[in-house]
């Protein structure tokens, strides 16, 4: 496939709380693969998903927060929406 | 126009699959192609045949089925969110040890990059579900 499309993934929702981030973050690191042009947009509760210092000890979740920082060496862009993060 | 569909919701919890399901089929008979229906995150649960709403209720797992039927649709169920909830066909029930499977005609299993072949390859990628 030569064709390369513009995907935008837009997150809403806290990391954990439900299974939205992390297949989320599934489906950007393969369309990366695909080499598309893939960009991540975080909105509202979404943008606890790039707090730093995540600890998901107590609940017993993998913590997934490390992948965000390696988005950038596949060519990914990453945004907050401003509004959002005013309340973090 | 050349379309494909991606739904995140599971059937009865969410009204998502509902509006998916009366997209895809007014864009089919408004003469549009539908290049692939992926089932993502709980929307997987579409493709179980052991779903049995009570009988004055629709019945959303055999509607996409039927619908697949009629105009050879391609539905796609992602094999990783698949694994997580519980829907097994029989490449998955024999790879994993299952002792049974419950996909439902029409739909199959298969990887992430389906959904991104199916955004690239339609003109639009409609997605439902919050």
């Amino acid at each position: 496939m030569s064709d390369v499309k513009k995907f935008l993934y837009v997150n809403r929702r806290a990391p954990y709380g439900s299974i939205y981030a992390w297949e989320s973050l599934e489906v950007v690191l393969i369309g990366a693969a695909f080499d598309q042009d893939v960009a991540l947009a975080f909105v509202d509760d979404g943008v606890y998903q790039l707090t730093k210092g995540q600890d998901t000890a107590g609940v017993g979740m993998k913590n997934f927060s490390p992948t965000y920082s390696a988005l950038g060496d596949y060519d990914i862009n990453k945004w907050a929406t401003m509004t959002s993060t005013r309340f973090m | 126009m050349k379309l494909s569909i991606q739904v995140n919701e599971g059937p009865y919890q969410h009204q998502a699959t509902d509006s998916a399901y009366n997209f895809t089929k007014a864009a089919i008979e408004a003469g549009h192609e539908i290049f692939r229906v992926f089932f993502y995150h709980d929307g997987v649960n579409n493709g179980t045949r052991y779903t049995t709403p009570p009988q004055d209720d629709r019945n959303v797992v055999n509607r996409w089925s039927e619908l697949a039927e009629a105009h050879n649709l391609d539905l796609v169920v992602c094999v990783a969110a698949a694994q997580r909830r519980g829907i097994v066909d029989e490449g998955e029930q024999e790879r994993n040890g299952k002792d049974g499977n419950n996909i439902a005609p029409g739909f199959r299993i298969s990887g992430l990059g389906q959904l991104i072949e199916a955004g690239i390859q339609a003109d639009r990628l409609v997605v439902f579900g919050d």
